[in-house]
């Protein structure tokens, strides 16, 4: 195949193997690669890396976006698209996933994001690392057609682990890619996937694979629900998403939520957040530090009380003592620590 | 100062025992032994303090295609995972990671801009 000018893809990298492999493949045809990665908010890698958890190994926080782009010698450029994409979270034109995940919305989104800097950066095509087959919802021959239609890619958007199983694109009918060369992975085996891997000699990829959305996690999806079902003060991009993944959660009325943080990394991150804001916790014992998010009346910081009591050393005992303090207010609370029945019935 | 992997110049000085550098991860973005902090004039400072990726390294980026070619931008971070992230982002753009060194807690990182910063189809800024 002979060119008269470099062929340029662009291609959504997560750092998982699947877009690697995708890059790739292309790059073994001498095409030029490119790389985007977006940042929604919800990657859970991000999350940890806000709490900061003492001992977890530096490699397992990384961006895993950078570091296959590093490996492979591609440009990754990282787009901020928080604020933006928390629409598509909360309305999904297609609907949730099994959780909060909304797969199909999300790859539209990006692709049309893609898209748009596709004739920015002068890129012929966009390629990603899908599979036919791997993913439930987003994965499946109509949803793939459907992503590649609302996205305003049609012919343009190349799977090159699957080319065989989907029609021909406009890269492979002008000869920028030899469709020879392309793959007919498919299904929810990763056995093609690693063999390929192998090949290249890739080794450095995340494990397990599925990204690390943290939409897709069951209790973070809970807690996001009850968020938008309280109209609870949410901002994407900040540390409130990262609230949700810190901590035990309870609802302990329609306005009135506690985080009680499980460690001393969490212990530590909540106090970033204490301003303006009720905390609990029992002095002179172990003790959680209990954040309250909304504006808990007498009544309700006696219940709050009775949790914090619960989850601290003293548990076992008829009452505890326990500080309640907002900002110079400072209240002692003789608590009854919380049964397990009581709790589960105010937990998220 | 030394050539580090891949022939990047790392100037940073060992702050800690060696196996400090352990917990950083893969050999690529290990710096290399210690060596005498020979300090690069910064053309420009980024503060990202309190941040946590990708939010430096977006910041970064965008900073960066203001610059000129051949200045260097100082990062400021206390987000240790950036001691991976930084040289991986210059190693995949193709700009010049200088290294580092830790004042109170606080990572400096040194970057220079090289021509690739600017991705294709944009103008490039040349000194």
């Amino acid at each position: 195949m002979e060119r008269s000018e470099p062929i340029r893809a662009l291609g959504l990298i997560s750092g998982g193997l699947d877009s690697t492999l995708a890059a790739r493949v292309l790059m073994e045809q001498g095409i030029e690669v490119l790389g985007l990665n977006f940042s929604t908010g919800f990657c859970s890698n991000d999350q940890r890396r806000a709490v900061g958890r003492p001992g977890e190994a530096l490699h397992r926080l990384r961006n895993e976006a950078l570091r296959a782009g590093s490996d492979l010698g591609v440009e990754v450029e990282i787009v901020p698209v928080e604020k933006e994409y928390f629409g598509i979270v909360t309305h999904p034109k297609h609907g949730h996933g099994a959780h909060m995940n909304p797969c199909i919305d999300c790859r539209i989104f990006m692709l049309r994001k893609a898209r748009a800097r596709m004739d920015e950066l002068k890129a012929h095509f966009i390629f990603t690392g899908e599979v036919l087959g791997q993913r439930p919802m987003s994965q499946h021959l109509t949803a793939l057609q459907t992503i590649e239609r609302e996205a305003h890619l049609e012919g343009l958007l190349l799977r090159p682990l699957s080319a065989h199983h989907l029609p021909e694109t406009l890269p492979e009918k002008r000869g920028w890619v030899d469709r020879a060369r392309l793959l007919a992975i498919a299904g929810r085996s990763r056995r093609g996937q690693l063999a390929l891997a192998e090949t290249f000699q890739i080794s450095e990829f995340p494990q397990p694979s599925g990204g690390c959305c943290s939409l897709t996690d069951d209790t973070f999806s809970r807690r996001l629900r009850d968020v938008l079902d309280h109209q609870v003060p949410f901002e994407p991009g900040t540390e409130d998403a990262v609230l949700l993944k810190v901590g035990r959660h309870f609802r302990v009325s329609h306005s009135v939520k506690v985080v009680v943080g499980r460690d001393e990394a969490e212990n530590k991150f909540l106090r970033r957040h204490l301003s303006g804001r009720w905390w609990f916790e029992v002095p002179d014992g172990g003790s959680p530090l209990v954040m309250a998010q909304g504006e808990p009346g007498p009544d309700l910081r006696r219940v709050i009380a009775g949790i914090v009591a619960r989850y601290s050393s003293k548990r076992s005992h008829a009452e505890v003592e326990v500080l309640a303090t907002r900002e110079v207010q400072v209240e002692h609370i003789l608590a009854k620590p919380s049964t397990d029945p009581e709790i589960e019935a105010f937990r998220i | 100062m030394k050539a580090g992997p891949r022939g990047l110049l790392y100037s940073a000085p060992m702050t800690g025992p060696k196996d400090r550098w352990q917990e950083v991860g893969s050999s690529e973005a290990r710096p290399p032994d210690s060596q005498a902090w020979i300090p690069h004039e910064p053309d420009e400072r980024l503060d990202t303090v309190g941040l946590y990726c990708p939010i430096p390294i977006i910041k970064t980026q965008a900073r960066m295609r203001t610059m000129e070619e051949g200045q260097i931008l100082e990062v400021l971070s206390d987000d240790r995972v950036i001691l991976l992230d930084m040289p991986a982002w210059c190693r995949s753009t193709g700009n010049e990671y200088l290294g580092h060194h830790e004042v109170d807690g606080e990572i400096h990182l040194l970057v220079r801009k090289t021509p690739k910063t600017s991705p294709p189809g944009e103008p490039s800024k040349v000194r």
